[in-house]
């Protein structure tokens, strides 16, 4: 402690204290004490030795100076990021709460109040509830996934049905005889849907949305490709980010789905990649590892 | 005397919304907002229908079914909230007859209420189903569809029982698992989407879109007999 204030040694061999065991060599930079050596020896120093061990502190109090200084850098960093994605977080989640909550307002205030606008300020506001409780619930690691065998193409077919998608606004291309896939479905599916009412709010509404679901080598791929303008440069790992909106979205929206979905799928060991599509429009892909065979447990005969 | 239904939950706005659907339906209403309050009520008033909220304010919602349950046989309906499908499948499998998920849709409340209140009845009551061209005969244990047999594997033909004799009512996994494979069942578990699947294949008019067996993600299934339903 004494060597730590006074930036001088203490301890044996010198004149502070010199009946101690030990030797402290306090650790100087600048003017600053960062920590203070101590060396247990059983004969005091020979000269050769102390001037070894004071060099050596010397050494050790630069590493330490730098490291923290270092350490203090970073945290500011992250304090100053933490900071903007409250403000976003802030920002977006109140602007998704009140812009609903708004409109049912106003549409209650009319003599004969507007129905359709307050199931779709319902809607809306249920979806972004449903978000913020799916990103919280990602983060807070409490998702499993529970995994059973399925079929790809059930998997697909139940994840369009589930997102009311009609019958012209989506082309559904899956390959035949695809093998079960162990995957926790509700969760694929969740991913799945993310995909679609992403590909319908970028997509052009004239044309429909292309599923597809296909082997390649060990992975089973999912992929939805709308028509719409397609990613701009730049942006096909920034729209799986937390709160990214992009330059052509439009208004309305988190920015949270896409950033579930991955989340979900890794969950998997899988992969979701955003690309443009040659002849226009976006493409999103869900690769899974198909991983074993499935091996049912073996059954009596038929009935 | 009108049916009484019984409604447990510490929220106003939903006693309410619930109270105009049931009196809608002809129930006389009785509301409770509290675990301790509902069961004093269901004891009194005998009610054909319980609608039940899992969080309530003085015990889990759980606990009052489990309670309820030690004498009382009247169908549970549980009111709960998305993504919490841990917490329906143990009310399901505590003896609560069905859900509905907040927010809910009156249409579909009433039918879960109706499905609810229609008991499984004894096996010899249905020995005949129908849907459109498919016909399962539980008596023969044949299955036909416009008249031509269908060949089930054993645990097909099993599955397709326990949905017959269950319309419009959702299975848990667990449920299933147990009546099909009796209580060293947990090896199938991961099977029994796979053994759906190919039921589906066989019965379904459209596997893709199937209108008999519909998945309830991550809770079980749920058998929609569109002939049973209409005749109520």
């Amino acid at each position: 402690m004494w060597a730590f204030q006074k930036k001088q040694a203490a301890g044996k061999s010198t004149d502070t204290l010199p009946d101690a065991k030990s030797l402290h060599i306090p650790l100087v930079t600048g003017d600053r004490a960062e920590g203070v050596l101590t060396v247990r020896l059983s004969n005091p120093p020979t000269l050769e030795q102390r001037e070894l061990l004071d060099a050596f502190a010397a050494q050790l109090a630069l590493f330490v100076n730098k490291e923290r200084a270092l350490e203090e850098s970073r945290e500011a960093q992250i304090a100053r990021q933490s900071q903007k994605l409250q403000k976003t977080l802030f920002d977006s989640v109140s602007h998704e709460l009140k812009t609903p909550l708004a409109a049912m307002t106003a549409a209650l205030q009319q003599p004969e109040p507007d129905c359709s606008e307050l199931q779709q300020a319902a809607r809306r506001l249920t979806r972004t509830v449903d978000h913020l409780l799916d990103a919280t619930r990602l983060e807070s690691g409490l998702l499993q996934p529970v995994r059973e065998w399925c079929d790809p193409a059930e998997l697909v077919n139940e994840a369009i049905a589930a997102s009311g998608l009609k019958d012209a606004e989506v082309r559904i291309n899956i390959a035949k005889n695809l093998p079960p896939i162990s995957v926790d479905s509700r969760l694929i599916q969740q991913a799945l849907g993310s995909l679609l009412s992403n590909a319908v709010a970028h997509g052009k509404s004239e044309q429909p949305i292309e599923v597809s679901a296909a082997r390649d080598d060990s992975m089973l791929v999912i992929s939805v490709a709308d028509h719409g303008p397609g990613l701009a440069p730049g942006e096909e790992n920034k729209v799986f980010e937390k709160f990214y909106r992009g330059p052509r979205t439009r208004p309305g929206g988190l920015g949270l789905g896409l950033s579930i979905a991955r989340q979900l799928v890794e969950a998997h060991g899988g992969q979701i990649v955003a690309q443009n599509q040659e002849n226009g429009g976006a493409r999103f892909s869900i690769c899974l590892p198909i991983g074993e065979a499935m091996r049912m447990p073996s059954e009596a005969a038929t009935a | 005397m009108k049916p009484a239904a019984v409604i447990i939950d510490d929220e106003i706005q939903i006693r309410r919304l619930l109270r105009v659907a049931l009196e809608a339906e002809n129930y006389q209403v009785h509301e409770a907002d509290n675990g301790h309050d509902g069961l004093v009520e269901i004891a009194n008033r005998k009610p054909a229908v319980i609608l039940l909220d899992l969080g309530l304010p003085d015990m889990d919602g759980l606990e009052v079914l489990k309670r309820l349950r030690e004498w009382s046989e009247a169908p549970v309906l549980v009111l709960s909230v998305r993504d919490d499908e841990a917490g329906k499948v143990v009310a399901l499998d505590a003896g609560a007859e069905d859900y509905v998920t907040k927010p809910f849709s009156t249409p579909e409340l009433l039918a879960r209420l109706r499905a609810a209140q229609r008991k499984t009845r004894p096996e010899e009551e249905i020995s005949v189903f129908k849907s459109g061209d498919l016909i399962v005969d539980l008596t023969a244990r044949v299955v036909t569809r416009a008249g031509h047999e269908i060949k089930l594997t054993a645990t097909e033909y099993s599955l397709l029982r326990l949905f017959v004799k269950h319309p419009g009512r959702v299975l848990t996994h667990r449920y299933i698992l147990r009546e099909i494979w009796g209580p060293k069942s947990e090896e199938h578990r991961q099977y029994l989407r796979v053994y759906v699947t190919h039921l589906r294949q066989k019965i379904e008019v459209d596997p893709a879109t199937p209108l008999l067996i519909k998945t309830e993600s991550g809770i079980g299934y749920r058998f929609h007999s569109v002939d049973s339903n209409s005749d109520e």
